[in-house]
């Protein structure tokens, strides 16, 4: 297929996708809207685990340790002045005066996240496989005692509250458009190839001239960067960050929904991360019906089990959507 | 072909519209009710729902409200605050009048903020910040007495009553809660003349605090009371370990020790000379009626005071429909600001004018053999400012 009737085909659906993004902005009520900025935050952070774990191969339990590093920074730069005075009297002086708005605490987000993944990733991509693991799990944990207990900065277990409500669906949707098209450039460049062929064999990779430590390093930065703007996105969404809520449960969730989506496939995350929000929904619903709480989790993880048993490379393996495929399904001019 | 396509439009804009507009023509006043029924805080969290369950229904069987039966929406948050900002809209979007629930700061810094942009009250039913309504805005409304005041009881009954002169502080800094409360403590024992001889912190899921008794033990003159600041999972622990040691001087408390957890882990031995403030002693005259109803509907006694608390949170709202003659959002919270004399379980409900925190009594309980038993009730005479 000409390459550039496939771009048409991809102008067309992103135009259709901002098309839907504004409806529901425009006449959607809040819970649809708040449940798409959650879906949206969800994409980024799958596909973005999908980076460094899938597609490079690192074992990363500690991926949720950017989300709070982004989210305390955004939550830092966001929090109003006054606020700020009263309760971060370890700041210094001039970042009192100073609140910024979504775009620059988003940037300086993800750019601390990949700057602490940096130093981290030096000391740690040494390690491979369950000892990466845990170390990384190691990372998550010290984030959160961090967090606890700078009380000057983070404010410790009170945590940050009445952060501007700044993150809407534009932002969440097009921050995960930019983080898809980012990360699939990465994916077909030669640095996703050397990624993939480290992933696969280490020393082969590096006797063919591969600078292996470097690529992962790489590819771990650049992960930590894009959550680190989700952090941001959903610290401004929420409107409170608290060293609680980055923790176990969402490194489950952002890994169960890579596993199942695929791992090294950007749709596959995509897909995934998009059907798991709308199942969590309805799950929820079905537990109010019932007025039995606590049941989506055992269906949450009944699905997950299902899915490792019968399909264990995920929805897609490792494939990934082309027009081509959907052409041969649906004829489309 | 044209027109085939325009009313192909039409059909879906049509849809659309019905599937995004709220409903019409509501028969009943409904209520929501958001509470964290799994996760952490599901052992304050579940008495608080029956309680608003047990309220329910001793309205209705009364014939409701305006003429129209109360409708509750009940949605878990899953002590997720993702979960609850998420949850929070979906009652908003059923067109609720006011909305109660939750027993943690945190959490309602996570749900209320959505109900203030949308003009509804949210009125808190267990947490205890004096400063959430000035952090949230005009809509969130306490139930409880603020932390400053229970500390403040808690301050006066000590160096009234209990005749301490000296105190040794040892609190969670993990929580909101009860970093605020020993704050709080200090500032009014501090006010009256009584000397904090050093404060020793530690973490929520700590189990030995050996070291920081050990400190205690090797100061030169041991103060006369200890206030330890702590929720409803650790203290138990705690004062098994500071009896074990060797140290009789009394305790003292906050709400957070209203657990049957407390005489369970401690121990009746050493659940001894301990005193708390707390919202309501289950075991007065005025709370008979509660209990017996409360025993009748779940087939249990009320587990601690926040059964007590969501079961005057959902009576107060009701209470503001009737005197806004409305179930309209807007004037329910003008209502809400307005009550006076709401008589509770918990206490008599005012809020002052522009104060959205009441001033409510604090009940003094003393532990004695791991017995719960009323001392008496406290109104400071000063408040620390939130």
């Amino acid at each position: 297929m000409h390459s550039g009737r496939q771009a048409g085909y991809t102008f067309m659906a992103l135009g259709l996708f901002f098309l839907g993004i504004y409806l529901l902005s425009a006449y959607g009520n809040h819970y649809y809207q708040r449940v798409g900025n959650l879906m949206m935050i969800y994409v980024i952070l799958t596909v973005s685990l999908n980076l460094s774990s899938g597609i490079m191969g690192i074992s990363s339990l500690g991926q949720i340790g950017f989300m709070a590093i982004g989210a305390y920074v955004a939550a830092i730069l966001t929090l109003p002045p006054g606020l700020k005075e009263r309760w971060l009297t370890g700041l210094p002086h001039w970042m009192h005066s100073i609140q910024t708005g979504l775009l620059p605490a988003m940037l300086l987000a993800g750019l601390l996240a990949a700057v602490v993944a940096f130093l981290v990733g030096i000391v740690i991509l040494r390690l491979q496989g369950v000892f990466a693991a845990v170390a990384t799990l190691g990372f998550l944990i010290i984030v959160k005692v961090i967090a606890e207990n700078w009380m000057t900065v983070t404010r410790g277990g009170r945590g940050l509250s009445a952060l501007p409500a700044y993150t809407n669906l534009w932002w969440t949707s097009t921050a995960a458009v930019v983080t898809i098209y980012a990360v699939w450039r990465i994916l077909k460049s030669p640095h996703g190839r050397s990624m993939i062929a480290v992933r696969e064999h280490d020393l082969a990779a590096q006797s063919v001239g591969i600078n292996a430590p470097k690529i992962r390093l790489l590819a771990f930065v650049i992960s930590a960067f894009f959550t680190g703007i989700a952090g941001a996105l959903w610290a401004n969404l929420i409107g409170v960050v608290s060293p609680g809520s980055f923790y176990l449960w969402l490194t489950l969730l952002i890994i169960i929904m890579m596993v199942v989506g695929g791992m090294g496939s950007v749709t596959g995350s995509v897909i995934s991360a998009v059907g798991f929000t709308i199942l969590l929904e309805l799950l929820r619903g079905f537990e109010n019906k019932i007025a039995m709480y606590g049941i989506s989790y055992i269906i949450f993880a009944v699905v997950f089990l299902l899915m490792i048993i019968f399909r264990p490379e995920g929805i897609m393996g490792d494939r990934e959507f082309s027009w081509r495929n959907v052409r041969r399904i649906i004829p489309l001019p | 072909m044209q027109k085939k396509i325009s009313i192909a439009i039409l059909a879906i804009a049509t849809v659309f519209l019905l599937a995004f507009s709220g409903p019409v023509g509501a028969d009943t006043v409904k209520i929501g009710v958001i509470e964290n029924l799994t996760g952490s805080m599901a052992s304050l969290d579940q008495p608080s729902l029956n309680g608003v369950k047990l309220a329910l229904k001793e309205i209705n069987d009364a014939g409701g409200v305006l003429g129209k039966k109360v409708e509750i929406i009940v949605r878990d948050g899953k002590s997720d605050p993702a979960t609850l900002a998420t949850v929070v809209e979906e009652i908003l979007g059923k067109g609720v009048s006011a909305l109660t629930g939750l027993s943690d700061t945190t959490m309602v810094l996570a749900a209320a903020p959505a109900a203030q942009r949308m003009g509804v009250s949210f009125v808190s039913s267990g947490a205890t910040s004096p400063s959430l309504p000035d952090e949230v805005g005009d809509c969130l409304f306490l139930e409880p007495f603020g932390d400053n005041v229970q500390a403040a009881a808690a301050a006066e009954y000590a160096y009234n009553d209990l005749g301490a002169k000296s105190v040794w502080v040892l609190y969670d800094k993990a929580m909101d809660y009860t970093y605020l409360l020993q704050r709080y403590f200090c500032d009014r024992f501090g006010g009256l003349g009584g000397a904090i001889i050093s404060k020793a912190t530690y973490q929520t899921g700590d189990t030995d605090f050996r070291a920081q008794i050990t400190s205690l033990k090797s100061k030169k003159t041991l103060p006369d009371i200890l206030f330890i600041s702590s929720g409803p999972d650790e203290i138990g622990t705690i004062v098994k370990q500071v009896r074990d040691m060797g140290i009789k001087i009394p305790i003292v408390g906050g709400d957070g020790y209203d657990t049957p957890l407390l005489a369970k882990v401690a121990g009746p031995a050493a659940a001894t000379d301990i005193y708390f403030t707390t919202h309501v002693a289950l075991d007065s005259k005025g709370t008979k009626a509660f209990v017996e109803n409360y025993n009748k509907m779940f087939g249990h006694p009320p587990e601690n005071g926040f059964a007590a608390l969501g079961y005057d949170a959902f009576k107060l709202i009701v209470n503001a429909v009737k005197n806004a003659n409305s179930a309209d959002p807007k004037a329910v919270k003008t209502a809400l600001a307005a009550t006076q004399g709401f008589k509770g379980v918990t206490g008599t409900i005012n809020y002052p004018k522009g104060i959205r925190v009441p001033q409510k009594s604090v009940t003094i309980i003393k532990v004695d053999g791991g017995k719960f038993i009323f001392e008496k009730e406290v109104m400071p005479s000063e408040i620390p400012a939130p």
